[in-house]
């Protein structure tokens, strides 16, 4: 399949469902919702200590990928060299290869060079 | 005699989002969802909303008008309900513990351009694309849907979703291979 087929088709994503949300009735829940003045309700998130066991948790598996490095991937492989990121981007890549991607798409850096301030960024991109 | 001026859905965004912040129009705010609410939908469905997409849509315009305050006067009102979308949708699934119901639901949306053959093999395409893209990591789903499906430049997705333009490309590079080995692997089964 070549990329424009994907990108055509993907264009076509969603627009079932989309076709049966009715305007009229999305802005007259919202603006009846406003008009109440209610408020925003979310669902509890992890905690101090959940954040804290889940970063435990990641260090421990992210630590098995420390050595992990692709000689071979650069401009070759993407379209952006990963060199050229920073250390947001890089761990924003990482976080989006998740952990069933085979090793070999793992980008170029140790994970053991990261200072606290970035493995905290990197976790706090993972609790997403 | 005051000389009435124009209609809502002639405003820009910006003059309709000032007046809800000024005044609490209610009348200002229907306009901004009834300008917005079509292509905001489908990039929700395609993240995952399936049956729940109104109510994740309805859910995304209400908390934007409820923190309008954040929204940066020259960015994309458009695109900012779509990021806040995606967390009313992360909420939605922690709240009822379900994931979209994966259906074929798009595999009947016909597309009047094709032939009817060619349309059969587009839905049948389509039906696996959907559940596919789900299953990408958020941040390459939500760059492939934002890029392929909404055509934001790359700059435009790297301040939507507080990444760089080179993170954002380097997403949607390994979410269009993953997409196209799920394609190809399971048109091969």
């Amino acid at each position: 399949m070549r990329d424009q087929d994907l990108e055509q088709l993907a264009r076509r994503v969603g627009e079932r469902a989309a076709r049966g949300v009715d305007p009229d009735r999305v802005a007259g829940r919202v603006a009846a919702r406003l008009a109440r003045g209610e408020h925003v309700r979310r669902p509890m998130r992890l905690g101090r200590w959940g954040l804290a066991v889940a970063a435990a948790l990641t260090v421990a598996v992210l630590t098995q990928f420390e050595d992990t490095t692709v000689p071979g991937l650069g401009v070759a492989a993407t379209p952006v060299a990963v060199s050229e990121l920073d250390v947001d981007g890089l761990t924003e890549v990482l976080d989006s290869l998740a952990f069933d991607a085979p090793a070999s798409e793992y980008v170029g850096f140790g994970l053991g060079t990261m200072t606290t301030d970035e493995l905290q960024a990197l976790l706090a991109a993972m609790e997403g | 005699m005051t000389v009435p001026g124009p209609a809502p859905a002639e405003r820009s965004d910006e003059d309709l989002i000032a007046e809800w912040k000024a005044t609490g129009d209610e009348a200002a705010a229907s306009a901004l969802v009834r300008r917005h609410v079509g292509p905001v939908a489908r990039f929700l469905a395609g993240a995952g909303g399936g049956d729940d997409t109104e109510d994740v849509v309805q859910e995304a315009f209400f908390r934007a008008f409820r923190k309008i305050d954040s929204w940066r006067a020259g960015a994309s009102f458009r695109t900012w309900v779509m990021t806040i979308g995606v967390n009313a949708l992360k909420d939605l699934r922690r709240r009822t513990k379900r994931h979209a119901t994966l259906t074929l639901e798009d595999r009947d949306a016909p597309d009047e351009r094709r032939d009817p053959a060619s349309e059969a093999v587009a839905n049948d395409q389509l039906g696996r694309l959907g559940p596919a893209v789900q299953r990408l990591p958020s941040m390459q789903r939500h760059v492939f849907l934002l890029r392929a499906q909404q055509e934001l430049s790359y700059q435009e997705i790297a301040v939507a979703l507080g990444t760089s333009e080179g993170a954002a490309r380097v997403h949607y590079h390994h979410a269009v291979k993953r997409l196209k080995q799920a394609m190809e692997g399971e048109g091969h089964a």
